[in-house]
């Protein structure tokens, strides 16, 4: 291959035109410099081939200059063929080349020059081309191992940022889940408690329902008894007969009448009963709804916290249901007791008035009986003032007009039962 | 209708340059200071050639100087020229023979003119004379210099060349590399492609003169470029010997035959002869019709013991020493301890014009040719090695020469040239050449006072 530039560094002149008298013909491009200064400083040294080097010379000798070059990373590829004067080299096979690539003596055959830089050359050029496939086989292998290391640091990394994602995922679901077990526990115990607190609303209704049909019971019953009692002092009135009366009343009092009330109020419990206890019903259920969300916003976190761990533990159940049963059954024996004794005192106090009435109405019949007695046309007094004088038959009928009908005794015995 | 005049501090040449390019004149503008005559010729306002361009052995040396063209195709391409008729310009010649390129030649001629622009700007006195002429007498024009950046640039470098010429007194100064400070030089010192140029040519031995005529840059550029090594710390100066008995006369491109006759105008020179070649040629030509007539050459004694040398070039060197040893025993000549190293200083001045002649070594008034001879004795001398062997057979023939200027200065031309003559003859026949090829004392000798 022709064209290869070489720089001939040598302080003798001649020395420098015998190479290039030598070079150039053979097609290489030669420069010349007289000092190894001008060798480390020549501006296109990157596209010098060779450098032929004279050891000898002044202030920069050959041998220091090589080092420079082959000190110098950039230069150091550089070949390096040193002419060396024949007297120094005498006696020495191997001089000291400082990292010349090779060596000629001078002066020199021509030939031997243009043999020794042609396979100088031949030798660079092989060395290049084996550096270049190094190079080429050394960046591949570069490549192919910096691609395996990224591969093998994005795997990593990617493991990494997997396994944080995955943790963070888990902790994410942890808490979300925690966070919806939380809700649904939450919901489920509302619900629960919800549920407990409508059963118990339910149970308190149901029972305050009975005691309010009770009530209603007692009520109708009382109302049933006073309207039959009305109806019987009203039709005991009627039948003026004592006997009669008297008779109709003890059997009144005797048979007809409890087994009338009893089935009058058997009757009217069964017609009042549904009503009632439907309307009570309702009643309860709505002022469940107002009360119960009120109760359950003031009460729900510490009961939701109770029912949380008492759900968790599978005890809350049990103990509310054992709780609110006892408390509804001492509650409901206290009220049912109230209302028991209520029943019984009214029940007592109705029947001593019914006895009261009863016997007021007896009284009353004596009365009557009396009165007829005394005051009957061709009665005592009557007989007694037609033995007297006239007068005493206007007296006898002011009398007549001043007593009260039936009616109006029965009205006033009502009234005074009610006042007593 | 002429211009013509004196220079003066009120009006100097770039004064007058600047009036001719401003009114675009055609013309020849010659500047005479003493012995020193130039000639600018002028188209349209623009420089395009100089007297010195008509010199073709000035241009061929600085192409040669340069490394452009080898001293051998320039020697030729000179004999060529003058064996024709109407010979074309020495540039042309190198330009059809393939040995240089236009391009090459219009950077030479651009240099040389602008060269000889500097050294007439630094002219303070001498005459002036402009004729008007028409285009067709300036002739073939591969350049033009356009006088209004040269007066800029010129003023520039005078003011610049005070400065340089403090630091580095003249041609014959050498540059010396300074060890080197740091190891990491190219760190260091980034060097332009003229900058390395400048260094590449200094090796301790070579002088700015010779630097700056391989350098191809001009005088002022190398002076320039060498004085900023020196602010660098680069380099440092050795001042010339103050006995170098070598001026500015000697320096390189310097017309050595125009000094002659102002040191001796007795002496017979003959025409010049031209190139080496046409030289050799003549040799042969003479020396074969020399042996058809019959003639003899120079009678030879046979010595008790006769001397051989490998090559002339050995004989040549030889031949100084023993000359210079003859020389100093002549007390017309020897001039006390400052002769001691005459031969090294001139030796120092011929190789500024011979640079490959540097395997001869001049140490006192002794030339070695130690160095030659090794190479010689490996290389041959022919082929690769030839232009060298030719160039330092030129170097040792001027050598010759200002040596015998010299001894003609200090003895007489006579005396000189009869001193030189029985010396020579009688070292010619003590002596013989293994090698002598087409070397021929005789005309070699006869060049020493030609």
């Amino acid at each position: 291959m022709a064209g290869e530039k070489i720089l001939v560094v040598d302080d003798n002149v001649a020395v420098q035109e015998l190479c290039k008298a030598v070079l150039e013909p053979n097609g290489y491009q030669v420069m010349v410099a007289a000092n190894g200064v001008a060798a480390l400083t020549f501006p296109d040294i990157e596209n010098i081939d060779l450098l032929i080097i004279d050891s000898h010379m002044k202030e920069l000798s050959g041998f220091e200059t090589t080092r420079l070059i082959k000190s110098d990373q950039e230069l150091f590829p550089k070949p390096v063929l040193m002419l060396i004067p024949e007297e120094e080299i005498t006696g020495k096979e191997n001089p000291t080349l400082m990292g010349a690539n090779g060596w000629i003596k001078k002066p020199f055959e021509p030939e031997l020059l243009l043999k020794k830089v042609r396979l100088m050359l031949e030798e660079k050029e092989i060395l290049e081309r084996s550096r270049r496939y190094m190079q080429e086989a050394a960046e591949a292998a570069i490549k192919r191992l910096a691609e395996s290391h990224i591969q093998n640091a994005v795997e990593q990394r990617t493991q990494i940022i997997i396994e944080r994602v995955l943790q963070m995922v888990v902790s994410q679901v942890d808490q979300r889940a925690r966070r919806e077990v939380d809700e649904r526990v939450t919901q489920l115990t509302a619900e629960k408690q919800e549920e407990l607190v409508k059963m118990t609303v339910h149970e308190v209704a149901r029972s305050m329902v009975e005691k309010l049909a009770e009530r209603k019971v007692a009520e109708a019953i009382d109302a049933v008894l006073r309207e039959e009692t009305d109806r019987a002092v009203r039709r005991a009135a009627d039948s003026i007969l004592p006997g009669l009366a008297r008779e109709r009343v003890r059997e009144a009092m005797e048979q007809t009448l409890p087994r009338e009330i009893q089935r009058r109020v058997q009757k009217e419990v069964e017609n009042l009963v549904p009503e009632a206890s439907q309307r009570v019903v309702g009643v309860i259920d709505s002022a469940a709804q107002k009360v119960v969300p009120k109760l359950a916003r003031e009460i729900t976190a510490d009961i939701v916290e109770r029912e949380v761990a008492n759900a968790i533990d599978k005890q809350l159940p049990g103990h509310v249901e054992t709780i609110v049963s006892r408390e509804l059954e001492a509650q409901m024996r206290m009220k049912l007791a109230t209302y028991i004794r209520e029943a019984v005192e009214t029940i007592r106090r109705r029947t001593q008035n019914l006895m009261r009435i009863t016997l007021a109405s007896f009284a009353l019949g004596i009365l009557i009986v009396v009165a007829l007695q005394l005051f009957a046309p061709g009665g005592i007094l009557d007989r007694r003032r037609a033995a007297s004088s006239q007068p005493p038959a206007a007296v006898q009928k002011e009398s007549t007009d001043k007593l009260p009908s039936p009616a109006q005794l029965l009205e006033k015995l009502r009234r005074s039962g009610e006042n007593r | 209708m002429e211009l013509e005049g004196k220079l003066n501090p009120t009006l100097s040449l770039p004064e007058i340059l600047q009036f001719l390019s401003m009114g675009k004149l055609t013309g020849t503008l010659t500047v005479q200071h003493r012995n020193y005559t130039v000639r600018l010729y002028l188209r349209r306002g623009k420089i395009v050639n100089s007297s010195s361009l008509g010199r073709p052995r000035k241009l061929g040396l600085m192409l040669v100087n340069q490394g452009l063209v080898s001293r051998q195709d320039m020697e030729d391409a000179l004999f060529y020229q003058r064996s024709l008729p109407n010979p074309p310009p020495l540039g042309q010649i190198l330009i059809d023979r393939g040995l240089l390129t236009r391009d090459q030649l219009r950077q030479a001629i651009r240099l040389q003119l602008e060269e000889e622009m500097w050294d007439l700007f630094s002219l303070q006195e001498g005459a002036f004379k402009f004729d008007y002429g028409d285009e067709d007498s300036v002739g073939d024009v591969l350049v033009e210099l356009d006088i209004e950046p040269l007066i800029i640039e010129g003023t520039r470098r005078l003011d610049e060349w005070i400065h340089i010429v403090k630091n580095i007194p003249g041609d014959t100064a050498i540059p010396v590399l300074r060890p080197l400070v740091s190891e990491d030089v190219r760190e260091e010192m980034h060097l332009s492609d003229s900058e390395w140029k400048v260094l590449s040519l200094i090796n301790g031995t070579a002088n700015v003169g010779a630097i700056t005529a391989r350098s191809g840059l001009g005088k002022f550029e190398t002076y320039r470029i060498l004085n900023s090594f020196l602010a660098a710390g680069y380099i440092t100066i050795r001042p010339p010997d103050e006995d170098d008995v070598v001026g500015d006369a000697y320096l390189v491109g310097a017309d050595l035959e125009s000094i002659v006759p102002r040191l001796d105008p007795d002496l017979d020179r003959p025409e010049p002869t031209g190139s080496t070649s046409a030289r050799i040629l003549a040799m042969f030509v003479r020396r074969k019709a020399a042996e058809e007539s019959g003639e003899v050459s120079p009678t030879r004694r046979e010595p008790a013991s006769i001397k051989e040398f490998p090559t002339p070039v050995e004989f040549v060197c030889e031949l100084v020493n023993e000359l210079m040893e003859t020389l100093c025993e002549q007390h017309e000549f020897y001039r006390g301890n400052r002769d001691d190293k005459l031969i090294e200083r001139l030796w120092r001045t011929v190789l500024m014009s011979f640079p490959k002649a540097d395997l001869i070594r001049a140490e006192g008034n002794r030339l070695n040719a130690s160095l030659f001879t090794s190479y010689a004795k490996v290389v041959g001398t022919k082929g690769p090695f030839e232009p060298i062997f030719n160039d330092t057979l030129e170097a040792l023939a001027r050598l010759l020469k200002l040596l015998f200027v010299t001894a003609a200065e200090r003895m007489g031309g006579r005396s000189a040239r009869k001193l030189f003559s029985e010396f020579c003859r009688d070292f010619r026949q003590r002596s013989t050449i293994r090698e002598s090829g087409d070397f021929y004392f005789q005309e070699y000798a006869e060049r020493i006072y030609a």
